[in-house]
């Protein structure tokens, strides 16, 4: 086991660097950057501004300065907002992070408990509205619904801020200061919510369907186990196992933000800073921020085959 | 029947209705299960073993299969008409069962021991600690050693042939009246076969047990068979004392398998050399099911179904041969 462990952790040396490689020289590929896209620049000015930013330098010097200063925890300087990337995503990543957060915990509390239900009523009138309802909402584009919502919960009902993520202005202090920026997650968690938990509940129905098919579900009905038991104890658990797998995976998404429902919300997260940095040609903080995520994705796979081992006794012993 | 039948199966007939039709799995078959008797029922794949076991044990997956007609009695309980708690009583406590695939019947994330004492906390209400040593104490009644070591084990851990032997203790946990057993040594080796069939007879007689063996190998049916029910299509063709069966075959296709049988005590997994194919069993027309493949069918074979009829004591067959002249024409 411990070895297995320091044998998947060395593995993830080669793999960074292979990310950090692509990601840089794909960027590096892309013509023009940051001082080319302002015209208002003379040209001494302009030579002046690349020697600055290091832009002057052969590409190559420059990837392992890049990487240098990666391994001191450094993602380079954003040339949009002045100042270390590290601390762009510090003052944006929370914001998405909180609104992922709430999403992912409510989406997966209910498609597991309506897969669930939806597979060992199968055929039932509730398994085919769940389904119908599932296809709705997997059909529906985000900004649709995005604009949906705010139509009907904050302009119609004013139940709920329409955009933003605390009321400007304000200056609420602790408990209120909650209330407020709770008041304003809703509706993005909401329509987070609805767009992914359409696939995930088919996910749990799939697999419970196939599960309960299997044939020591049926030896434990035929131990006269009661219905619920043999349910929960014995199909649930296996249901589950690969699920481990995906729940990982959607780790480095709560720090990714979204781009479109962000955009629709007004809402101060990483997805939109990302889709700025792209029109400005703001390569050191699109380049920090992917490999970032890069590194998230990699230990979140590390921690799915180590949830995986703990899980499934199969794995374990090996 | 006589007195001490426990298990009394009256034209049963259990239905899949599929997209492409009414599969006629179990049609109107009858048969009974006295204390302490074997019972085999023998058939080519498809014939409808699997779900007449499955159907006493009420565990046909309904939609789609449904039990359209007949009576299953056990001990004189109306099992068709039970209630889901007096069924789930009677499971893995009255009545056991232990299937053909040992290593996809154990549940792979649970230990053994948790497997083997699940049916001990549900019927006989033990305690952990009594379950525990209960468990210990089938496990080793089931002919393996290290009980304490197999009882922390996952199945993973352990051949087809443990698993099945755990499969048999978990059966035999709550001291079963009836025993089913559908195909248990197929998918293992020959010498696995071999010792598995003998753990079994062994039990069974050791207990009084009655026992539900269901297999296509006529060399099982000849060493543990008291009465025999053999099936084609979804029904009985021929059921008769073990002797009956194989000494004195009515039904022509009875008849075909024997031929197709090996040297006595030699065990073959395929013996059917009879040629052609089972009917679909979807759109099966009202004649003999076996007149396509009969050598001796006759022109009323192709036309109606023969009834089932006593060629001797106990011994019964249908099949259009054994009727009399008169109703034949
Ligand atoms: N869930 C189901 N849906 C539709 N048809 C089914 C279902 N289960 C069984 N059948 C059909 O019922 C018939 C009898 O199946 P069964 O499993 O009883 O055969 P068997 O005699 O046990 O064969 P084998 O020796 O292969 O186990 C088959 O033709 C099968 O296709
Ligand atoms: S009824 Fe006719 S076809 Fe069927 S087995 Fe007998 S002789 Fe053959
Ligand atoms: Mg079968």
């Amino acid at each position: 086991m411990n070895s297995y462990f320091i044998k998947r952790i060395l593995y993830l040396i080669p793999t960074l660097i292979g990310a950090s490689i692509l990601i840089f020289f794909l960027y590096s590929l892309i013509p023009g950057d940051y001082v080319d896209t302002d015209p208002n620049l003379t040209a001494e000015r302009k030579a002046e501004l690349k020697e600055l930013y290091g832009l002057d330098q052969p590409v190559i010097t420059r990837y392992f300065t890049w990487v240098g200063n990666l391994f001191q925890g450094d993602l380079g300087y954003s040339l949009q907002f002045q100042r270390p990337v590290t601390e762009v995503l510090g003052n944006y990543i929370w914001s998405s992070f909180f609104v992922a957060l709430a999403s992912l915990i409510i989406t997966w509390f209910l498609a597991i408990i309506i897969g669930v239900i939806s597979a060992t009523r199968h055929y039932s009138l509730f398994d085919s509205t769940v389904t119908f309802l599932v296809f709705a909402a997997m059909a529906t584009p985000s900004f649709f619904l995005g604009l949906i919502m705010i139509k009907f919960f904050a302009v119609d009902l004013g139940w709920f801020p329409a955009g933003g993520m605390i009321t400007t202005g304000s200056n609420f202090t602790g408990l209120e200061y909650f209330k407020d920026l709770a008041e304003h997650m809703i509706l993005p968690v909401l329509v987070l919510v609805m767009l992914s938990v359409g696939g995930l509940t088919r996910y749990f129905r799939t697999n419970m369907l196939e599960v309960v098919r299997q044939d020591f579900v049926r030896t434990a009905r035929a131990k006269g186990l009661k219905e619920r038991v043999v349910i929960f104890k014995h199909a649930f658990r296996n249901a589950m196992l690969p699920a481990i797998t995906l729940f990982a995976f959607e780790l480095p998404a709560l720090f990714s933000g979204a781009i479109i429902t962000e955009q629709i919300f007004n809402w101060p997260g990483i997805g939109a800073i990302y889709m700025q940095a792209f029109t400005v040609r703001d390569y050191p903080l699109l380049m920090g921020f992917t490999m970032f995520i890069a590194v998230l994705t990699v230990i979140s796979n590390l921690i799915a085959d180590l949830l995986y081992g703990v899980a499934d006794p199969r794995v374990r012993l090996k | 029947m006589s007195d001490n039948t426990i298990l009394d199966v009256k034209k049963l007939s259990t239905h899949f209705f599929t997209e492409n039709g009414v599969v006629k799995a179990v049609n109107d078959v009858s048969f009974s299960v006295s204390e302490g008797q074997t019972v085999c029922i023998v058939g080519e794949s498809g014939c409808g073993k699997s779900v007449t076991a499955m159907s006493i044990m009420r565990l046909i997956e309904d939609p789609p299969g449904k039990i359209v007609d007949g009576e299953i009695l056990f001990q004189d309980k109306d099992l068709i008409h039970a209630s889901k708690k007096d069924l789930r009583r009677l499971r893995g406590n009255d009545i056991s069962m232990i299937f053909q695939e040992p290593m996809s019947s154990l549940n792979p994330v649970l230990t053994i021991g948790e497997q083997i004492t699940e049916p001990l906390f549900e019927h006989r209400l033990l305690t952990k600690k009594q379950a525990k040593q209960e468990a210990i104490k089938l496990i080793e009644l089931v002919g393996i050693g290290r009980s304490n070591e197999i009882f922390h084990s996952y199945p993973h851990q352990l051949s087809g042939g443990m698993l099945q032997r755990i499969m048999i203790a978990i059966a035999l946990s709550c001291d079963p009246l009836l025993l089913i057993a559908d195909e248990p040594t197929t998918a293992l080796d020959v010498t696995i076969q071999a010792q598995i069939l003998e753990l079994l007879k062994e039990i069974k007689e050791e207990r009084n047990m009655s026992m539900l063996l269901i297999t296509h190998d006529l060399g099982v049916v000849a060493e543990v068979a008291d009465y025999v029910v053999v099936m084609y299509a979804g029904k009985v063709i021929e059921q008769g004392s073990v002797l009956d069966i194989f000494k004195d075959p009515k039904h022509p296709y009875t008849q075909g398998l024997l031929q197709s049988k090996p040297v006595l005590n030699q065990r073959k997994k395929r013996l059917y050399s009879i040629p052609g194919q089972v009917p679909n069993l979807i759109d099966l027309k009202p004649s003999c099911y076996f007149y396509d493949r009969c050598e001796h069918r006759m022109s009323i074979c192709g036309g109606s179904i023969p009834e089932k009829m006593e060629v001797d004591d106990n011994h019964q067959v249908a099949c259009w041969l054994y009727e009399k002249e008169e109703v034949r024409t």
